[in-house]
Parts: structure tokens; C-alpha cells; sequence
């Protein structure tokens, strides 16, 4: 039988029960790989299966959970080795009772990127070399359980779907708030891991059945996809140093009963479950005919940690797109992701809910590039993320690296557009914008784009994309070339809105383009076009009448109950303070300002200084010497690090006024010449990192950050691209100050003429020189002494 | 294990930014109270515990029941007088730590003083277990010694993943740790801490058996915390 059937099957599957306690019964040792035993001792291990299957398993997993190549190392035995002989044990096991076969996958055992140092990537490969030869021995399904970041499923998920034809089930683990260790929430599990595809969720581990069950009913709530569950066997109490599980089989299956209610597919144990416990619950499950009713599952877009329902308006923010924006446009070119991340937040903390990520500059490598904006991102922000491209190798590459559920913007009426990127949107499990146009270009009339709209709708349908997940974009046009156009792309909104019934985005700020008092006419654009059905609008979430729009918008249709949401909104702004520095004060003031860590005053005392020095005349005038005085505070232990880090942000503000001015110049910069800081290769620590570039910023440096846990290569080959003259490599922990020797060699071995300094709490200066640095910056001010010592004053 | 509600000593936090006793805080006031709230809000402090039967072999000291030897002469002196030992894994997640991350993009200085408040936090947290085992200890008439971890002195640090699979750290308190042992969530501890028989004495605390005895700024430059 195939294990598919399984899945629509009315009976429930009985699972099995832990595999780890009843080997540490068997004399284990804790911290012991369990899989070693397929080798050294397959009887014991064909012993717990059987003992299961007596019990009522009718699907056993293999003992194969650890079974990857960096968790085996030092093991002496290869992955394929192990689940070899984990699936034939299985198999043996399972033949007598027609029983089923799958292959165990849990973590690979280190955090993931961007909190951790595993690369995605990476993560897949381990994953794959599994799947492979669980394909190879030959099992009836995949199982991946016991999960805590999203990331990992997204990576396991493809590593079988792209590698074999096997079913897979999908566990992760919860906690009592409902998320998982590292943040993820139950529905953005349900939701992303349905549109991978996945063939069955669950939830496993951590808790006991009462504790899951709530987390279950969740699950249950925001997938369609059959549900299962292998519960602990209750909470763990530690009685004199040593931790047991305290329920018994009996109180198990009485509390695993709601879970038929819940029309579960399958249902086992995890730890402290023994055969016992599979033996009560498979009789309280065998007469039971389950019943399911399936959720209608709301058109949603999701992160990890942050799912947004479009039950309501929800704003995409615009500013990530070098279009017409010559700062994005450099910091893309500079490969300076903190601009990017900047903009982020700035429109995320402005209200956006939803990002759109453009890095279309025909000068990079745009997968690349893509790809390391949306890790970067995701790496501090939770708002979900539109992948803006037409570029189907940019598409890919984006929702590869995308942890969620995200948007991909944009396909329209060509076939062979819908042909080559909804492929792509099907497989990642995406949800996609449509543009209302074809080869011919945007039709005249509303009438003509519905059909567009419905011609995707359906390409996307046959390609097994939900309906709901297809928002359709009617095209602004230019109000004062095309006029009569605005009222057929509100026309056309409408439509779609009531005909097609699906969601509606729009760019709306093109509306005015050519035009005085542009924020007017997006304004009324914006309200016209809500009030037709737009549930999606890109736009500036930084133009607050905008927001305000949208906010009153809520409170008239309802969305906002009892206007809540309007009223907080409004009480809680503040009139906007006036500037402080008054002409022919600036040169105290700005000083003063900066002394005083206060960042929008500073900015304000800049804007001012601008009108009658040039940007230079700031920078050598006012900044330095403002910086150097409050430097010099440090060195004698007057001020702090937390003071000279204010100063240093205040400072940074000022520096941002005066490189917008300078970006409306071409080929004028604030140069004194260019520095490449990174943490090296196994180090996470990047705070210290983080403060010499504010710092070398500030006195008009030009600091490339390439991050934390960074290859040598990497280094190598952007110090010699970008013609770097001053590395900075910082390692916290004496474990990674080798990785920091081991990236100095190589810089060395490169041949490469620039100077090296070095930073982190592990290192002295003679540590320094020892490991082959030029410098040892013992903190960050003295970075700026070492940077005047390699480029002249 | 959860601990609800963990209470930082600001003092200990101004050390690890630096301060010197007695230095005024200025402006730094309000970054401190405003990260002492942000500390409460996000740190989601988790432990777990294991008691075990030390055994002295020639590779070092084992723990029965667990793969893990503890080699080395400092631990070795350390636990020299106990016949048992716990295992301690602690974490304050990875909530905070986030946190810390998105602020170095926007306020650098207040994610430093984060950063110094969660230093505190997991310190303060193991002293809240340490002293929690103690008494429990005490009830026997036993005593236990101050904790000791890998890295310190000459136990080695590659004992991270070993010492984590002991206690089942990874599953039941999400502590792991990456390729070059370093502990993640980074705000983490794991410390050993021998259980005394009763009428011996734990020794003292000093330079020697501080955490912070590899990277103490105040020990680069000869001096001492006074703590």
C-alpha cells in the first residue's frame, strides 16, 4: 500500500512511540548518538521497534533522528552507513506487521543564520545527503520533527521535495506561548510549510497532550493539511538531579482523546512514551472514524515570527527600489546593507506592514544581491517581504533565501512570463502580484484589464496556486499624461475587487508624477481607489497623511471597531519641534549638540550649517573637531562608551544630511579613504564591530561591512575588488581569534597591500602582532588613530 | 526549567560598560532604565540541571551515565574534594538577542547597554540556580562549590556540544552550539559545580574562578572589579 493512503484514509495511523528512552532504558549513556547503535548494536534497536508495532504502530520511524555529517563527526561511521542500516533495521522490524517505514530527520543541532552561523545552503545539503539515502534503502515516507526554526523545515522541506518522490510529515515544537524556541509562530509554521509542500503537519516533543492540544487546535485552524502529533509524556519534573516524565499510559490516552476530535491523521508518543503508552492510545484510537472539517484558510503573507492577514488595508512600503533614489542607489553599489536595513525599519516603524525589495541595478549581480538584502532584512526585521523582480533566476534565488511566506512582484498577461515565474510561485509556496498587462501593454480599458486579471487568475489555478493568493495590480498611470486612465484603473479595481474576488495592490505615488503638490493627488488617489477595494497599496508609509488616510479609511468601513485604533493614533502624536540652532550659533551648537548624544537636533543644526558652508567645510569644521574633543573625553576616562556611542549616532545623523546633499553632486564624496571591517568566520559578536564603523564613518570614512561570521575568501576578495587599503577584523572568543590568524594568512597570502588591525576582549597587543596584524585596536576611538596613521591626516 | 522574572544589579551592569565606581551616569540614565525595561520584557531565562556521579579516570573526570570527561589539572582541582557534580545549561533565549541585533542598526548605544544588561541577566540567573541548588544542598548538610565552565582555565571549550547533549540542553532549553563553540543563544552559560560533603567549605571567590577571567578589562590593566 502506498503511505499516501494513509493520509485520506478515515481510521487513524497509529505512530510510534520514543525511540531515545527506551535505548536509555537499555543502558545509553546520555550524550550517546543513538544511530551509532544501527551499527553496533542493531538488535536492541529492532527491539524497540518491534516492541511498538506489538503495541499497535502501524508506522515506525527510523532510528535516524541525529543522522547528519556534522552531528556523526567523530563517530567513525558515514551518514549513509547509519541510515542504511537504521532503514534495513526498520524494515525488518516493520514486514511481519505490513507496517510502514520513515525516514527520521531532526535539527542538524546548530542555530541558523542570521542568529546563528549555518548557512542555509548548508543546512539543505546535510538534509539532502539524508534524503538520498533514505531514497536509496528505500522508505515509505519522510519525517521531519522535532523543529524549532523555520528556516531549518523551509531547508529540509526542499532537500526531500527536490530529491525524491517520498510523502512528507512535518513536525516542529512548541512551547506554551505558542511559538517555538527560536520564535516561530504556529501559523506562519502551518502556512509556509503548506505552501512548500509539505503532505502533513504536526507538532511533537516539549510539552504534553494538554499543553499541545491548544497549539494543535491552532494548527488545525490554518491548514488544510492532514494533523498529527507525538506529544512528551507530560512535563518533565527533575526529582534528586534527575529529570523523569511523570505521566503514566494510562493518564496519556485519556488526555490524548480531544485530538480525535480534532480529526488528527495520525497520532505517538515522544520522550518518556514507551510501547505501553502506544498500546493504550492505539485501542482508544482503533474504532474511531475521523472526521475533519477543513479551515478556509485567510489570504496571509508571513515571516517566522509575524503573520499578516489581509483581512484588512495593509501597506507595502515603497523605499527599497533605486529607482529615482541616488542613496539606495550607492549603498546597493557599496554593497552597504545598514542603508537597506535603515530603510527597512524606518518604513516598518512608520506603519508598513509588508516590504517591497527592489535591487534591480543592471551593474550588480542581482541573485546575489537579492538574495543577501532579503537574509539581511530578515535578519532584523519581521515584516514580511515582496521579492520585486522580473527576473525569474532573481525570483528563485529570492525565495530560496526567503524564511516564510513572501510576495513575488510581479508576472502579468504574457504567456511566457506566467509560464516561467508561477512555476516558481507554486513550488516556494508564494503569493503573487499580477500586472494587468501583456505583450500588447496596458489596455485603455478597465473591461480589457479584468480580462488580463482573469486570464492569471486562472494560469495561476492550473499551476495549483490558491486563488487567494494571487493579488492583482490594475496599473497606475500618470495622471497628467494619461488622464483619462485614472478613472479606468479605479474602474478596473473594482472589477477585480467584486468580479474576480481577489486582493488588489497598486502602486499609487506614480499617480502624480509631473505634478506641484504631489502629496494632494496621491491622497485622493489613494482614497478613491480604497474605497473601489484596494486592499493593497505601495506607497511611502513615511508620508503620514498617507497613513492617516488609511487609518480613517479603517474607522469608516469598520475594520477599526469603535475607531480605537483612529483615536490612539491622533493622541497620541506630538506637534513637530522646531529647530533649535539659530544662524551664526551653529559652530557651538553643533558641537554641543553632539556632545549631548542628540541626534534629530544635530541633524537640524547640519541642514542649517549647509546653507552657508559646503559639505566639506562641515565635515573638517564642525564634525572631526566635535568628534575629536569627545574622543579625547574617552581616552581620560571622562565620558563612556555608552556616551561616546550617543555623540558617535549623533554624529552619524549629521553625516547622513550631508552625503544626501552630496549624492544631488555627482562624483563628490566624503572620502578619506576605504576600510573593510568584518567579524570573522565562527564569530557571531558584531557590537564592537558595529562601533568602529560608526566611529571611522564619522571622520568621513568609507566603510564597507561585510558582517559577522565571515569567510576569508570573502574578505580576500572584496579588499582586492574594492581596492581597500585598511582591514579591520574583529573576533571576540579565543576559539575564533584562530579564524582571525587563519583570514590574516590569507589576506598575506593574497598579496594584497593593505594594512590589517585588529580588535576583540580575547586579544592584547602582543596577541596581535603574534597572529600577523599591522594594529591592535584596543577600542574604538583608537581605530580612528590607527586609520590617520595608515592614510594621513 | 522557566524563571519568571529575573532581577539585574545595575551596578554589575555599569561594570561591564566600563564605568569605574563612583563615575556619573549623564545622559547614559536614560539608556539604562530604558534597557532594564526592554531586559524584563524580552529575556526568556531557561536552565537545566543534572546530577551525576563523578568518576576519576585517566582521560579526567566523568560523569557516570553521560559520555562526558572532564579533563584538565583546574577542574580536576576544583571538584577534588566531591564525589558528585551538576551540570548546569542556561540561557535567556534568543528574543534578547534579536533585540540586540535590530538596535545596533538603529540605537547603537542603548544595544550596547542591552547587550551589558543581558551579560548581567545570565549571571544573575545562574546565581539564582546556584544558590537555589545550594540550599537544597543544605537541607543534606551538603555545601556545593562555585560554578565552573568550559573555557575557563584549561577546560577546553570544544566540550560545548558533549556537555549540552548531557543535560538534552538542545531540546529542552533550545541551547546549542555552532562549528567554533560558541553558545547560541549567545546570552548562555553551561557550568559544572561539585557537590561538597558536608563540613568542607567551597573556596572563595577570586580572579581566578571568575567568568569573566579571559576578557576582564579591569584585569588587562592589572587592576581588580572589587567585587
Amino acid at each position: 500500500m502506498d503511505f499516501r493512503n494513509c493520509l485520506k484514509d478515515s481510521h487513524i495511523l497509529m505512530l510510534d512511540g520514543s525511540m531515545g528512552t527506551m535505548l536509555m532504558e537499555q543502558g545509553m549513556k546520555l550524550g550517546e548518538h543513538p544511530e551509532v547503535l544501527n551499527l553496533t548494536a542493531p538488535q536492541v534497536v529492532e527491539s524497540v521497534h518491534r516492541a511498538y508495532l506489538e503495541q499497535g504502530s502501524k508506522a515506525v520511524y527510523t532510528n535516524t533522528f541525529g543522522a547528519s555529517r556534522r552531528k556523526l563527526e567523530g563517530t567513525g561511521y558515514t551518514v549513509e552507513e547509519i541510515i542504511d542500516a537504521g532503514v534495513q533495521i526498520a524494515r525488518r522490524a516493520a514486514q511481519p506487521y505490513n507496517a510502514f517505514v520513515g525516514l527520521d530527520m531532526g535539527p542538524l543541532g546548530e542555530l541558523m543564520e542570521p542568529m546563528g552561523t549555518l548557512k542555509w545552503e548548508e543546512a539543505y545539503e546535510l538534509f539532502r545527503q539524508q534524503v538520498i539515502q533514505g531514497v536509496k534503502s528505500g522508505v515509505d515516507f519522510c519525517v521531519i520533527e522535532t523543529m524549532t526554526d523555520l528556516y531549518e523545515v523551509k531547508a529540509a522541506i526542499l532537500a526531500v521535495k527536490e530529491n525524491s518522490n517520498l510523502p512528507i510529515l512535518c513536525s516542529m515544537t512548541f512551547e506554551d506561548n505558542h511559538r517555538t524556541f527560536t520564535g516561530c509562530d504556529v501559523k506562519s509554521f502551518a502556512v509556509t510549510a503548506q505552501g512548500l509542500g509539505a503532505d502533513a503537519l504536526g507538532i511533537n516533543c516539549s510539552l504534553g497532550p494538554r499543553e499541545i492540544y491548544p497549539i494543535a487546535r491552532e494548527l488545525a485552524q490554518w491548514t488544510t493539511l492532514p494533523i498529527f502529533v507525538k506529544p512528551n509524556a507530560g512535563l518533565p519534573v527533575v526529582e534528586d538531579g534527575v529529570t523523569r516524565y511523570q505521566m503514566t499510559a494510562d493518564t496519556f490516552s485519556q488526555d490524548m482523546a480531544p485530538f480525535f476530535d480534532l480529526g488528527v491523521f495520525a497520532v505517538g508518543g515522544c520522550c518518556g512514551t514507551n510501547p505501553q503508552f502506544i498500546g493504550q492510545l492505539a485501542q482508544k484510537a482503533g474504532g474511531i472514524c475521523r472526521q475533519r472539517e477543513l479551515p478556509v484558510i485567510p489570504p496571509a503573507v508571513c515571516t517566522p515570527s509575524r503573520l499578516v492577514v489581509l483581512d484588512r488595508v495593509r501597506v507595502i512600503g515603497e523605499r527599497i527600489n533605486p529607482t529615482g533614489k541616488k542613496r539606495l542607489k550607492q549603498a546597493l553599489l557599496e554593497g552597504n546593507m545598514d542603508y537597506l536595513v535603515g530603510q527597512g525599519i524606518e518604513q516598518t516603524e512608520a506603519g508598513a506592514d509588508i516590504l517591497d525589495v527592489n535591487v534591480g541595478l543592471p551593474e550588480l549581480d542581482q541573485p546575489a544581491i537579492m538574495v543577501r538584502a532579503i537574509k539581511t532584512l530578515q535578519g532584523v526585521l519581521d515584516a514580511p517581504l515582496q521579492i520585486d523582480s522580473s527576473d525569474p533566476q532573481v525570483i528563485e534565488a529570492a525565495l530560496r533565501a526567503y524564511n516564510g511566506k513572501p510576495i513575488v512582484n510581479s508576472v502579468n498577461g504574457e504567456d511566457q512570463v506566467l509560464d516561467s515565474i508561477l512555476p516558481l510561485v507554486k513550488k516556494y509556496g508564494a503569493a503573487v502580484v499580477g500586472l494587468t498587462l501583456d505583450q500588447k501593454g496596458i489596455p485603455a480599458t478597465a473591461q480589457q484589464r479584468l480580462e488580463i486579471a482573469q486570464k492569471i487568475v486562472k494560469r495561476a489555478m492550473e499551476y495549483g496556486i490558491p486563488k487567494e493568493d494571487v493579488y492583482i495590480d490594475c496599473l497606475t498611470l500618470t495622471v497628467s499624461a494619461q488622464q483619462e486612465n485614472a478613472i479606468q484603473t479605479l474602474k478596473a479595481v473594482e472589477m477585480v475587487h467584486k468580479q474576480l474576488g481577489v486582493k488588489t495592490v497598486l502602486g499609487v505615488s506614480n499617480i502624480s508624477f509631473g505634478l506641484p503638490a504631489r502629496e494632494t493627488m496621491n491622497l485622493m488617489f489613494l482614497s478613491q481607489a480604497l474605497t473601489c477595494g484596494l486592499d493593497l497599496p505601495i506607497i511611502n508609509p513615511n508620508a503620514t497623511p498617507m497613513m492617516d488616510a488609511i487609518a480613517a479609511y479603517h474607522a469608516l468601513s469598520g475594520a477599526d471597531e469603535a475607531c480605537k485604533e483612529y483615536i490612539d493614533r491622533f493622541a497620541q502624536r506630538q506637534m513637530p519641534v522646531a529647530g533649535v540652532a539659530s544662524p551664526g550659533e551653529n559652530q557651538r551648537e553643533i558641537g554641543y549638540l553632539i556632545a549631548k548624544g542628540l541626534g534629530e537636533e544635530t541633524k537640524e543644526a547640519c541642514k542649517q550649517l549647509l546653507s552657508a558652508h559646503s559639505e566639506l567645510e562641515i565635515v573638517n569644521g564642525y564634525l572631526i573637531p566635535a568628534l575629536d574633543a569627545i574622543g579625547r573625553q574617552y581616552e581620560e576616562g571622562k565620558i563612556f562608551l555608552p556616551q561616546l556611542i550617543q555623540s558617535a549616532e549623533a554624529a552619524k545623523g549629521a553625516f547622513e544630511v550631508i552625503k544626501t546633499a552630496l549624492a544631488q553632486k555627482p562624483g563628490q564624496q566624503v572620502n578619506r579613504g576605504k576600510i573593510l571591517v568584518a567579524t570573522v568566520k565562527g564569530d557571531i559578536h558584531d557590537i564592537g564591530k558595529n562601533i568602529v564603523k560608526v566611529i571611522l564613518e564619522n571622520y568621513g570614512y568609507q566603510v564597507t561591512d561585510l558582517g559577522r561570521d565571515v569567510p576569508a575568501e570573502e574578505i580576500v576578495t572584496t579588499a582586492r575588488e574594492q581596492n581597500v587599503s585598511l582591514v579591520g577584523l574583529s573576533a571576540l572568543m579565543t576559539t575564533t581569534v584562530k579564524s582571525m590568524e587563519q583570514t590574516i594568512q590569507a589576506i598575506r597570502a593574497a598579496g594584497l597591500p593593505c594594512k590589517i588591525m585588529v580588535g576583540g576582549a580575547v586579544l592584547t597587543k602582543e596577541y596581535a602582532s603574534q597572529i600577523g596584524a599591522d594594529f591592535y585596536a584596543q577600542d574604538a576611538q583608537q581605530s580612528v588613530n590607527i586609520a590617520r596613521e595608515v592614510f594621513g591626516q | 526549567m522557566k524563571e519568571e522574572r529575573l532581577s539585574i544589579d545595575r551596578r554589575e551592569v555599569l561594570r561591564y560598560l566600563g564605568y569605574r565606581k563612583g563615575q556619573p551616569l549623564g545622559g547614559v540614565l536614560p539608556l539604562l532604565e530604558e534597557a532594564e525595561q526592554l531586559f524584563q520584557q524580552l529575556s526568556q531565562p531557561r536552565f537545566v540541571t543534572g546530577t551525576f556521579d563523578l568518576q576519576k579516570t585517566p582521560a579526567g573526570i566523568s560523569l557516570v551515565g553521560t559520555t562526558l570527561v572532564l579533563p584538565g589539572v583546574d577542574i580536576a582541582a576544583h571538584l577534588s574534594q566531591c564525589q558528585r557534580g551538576i551540570l548546569l545549561a542556561a540561557t535567556l533565549g534568543l528574543e534578547i538577542e534579536r533585540k540586540i541585533t535590530q538596535l545596533q542598526h538603529t540605537q547603537l548605544a542603548l544595544s550596547l547597554v542591552l547587550d551589558a544588561c543581558a551579560t548581567a541577566g545570565i549571571e544573575a540567573l545562574c546565581d539564582q540556580v546556584e544558590s537555589q541548588l545550594r540550599e537544597e544542598r543544605a537541607q543534606a548538610g551538603e555545601n556545593i562549590t562555585s560554578r565552573f565552565s568550559p573555557g575557563y582555565g584549561d577546560l577546553p571549550i570544544e566540550l560545548q556540544p558533549a556537555f549540552l547533549e548531557a543535560l538534552g540542553a538542545p531540546r529542552r532549553i533550545g541551547l546549542q552550539s555552532s562549528a567554533s563553540y560558541l553558545l547560541s543563544p549567545r546570552k548562555s552559560v553551561t557550568a559544572v559545580m561539585g557537590i561538597l560533603p558536608a563540613g568542607v567549605n567551597p573556596s572563595v571567590r577570586s580572579c581566578a574562578n571568575c567568568a569573566r577571567f579571559t576578557n576582564c578589562p579591569y584585569r588587562k590593566d592589572g587592576k581588580t572589579c572589587g567585587f
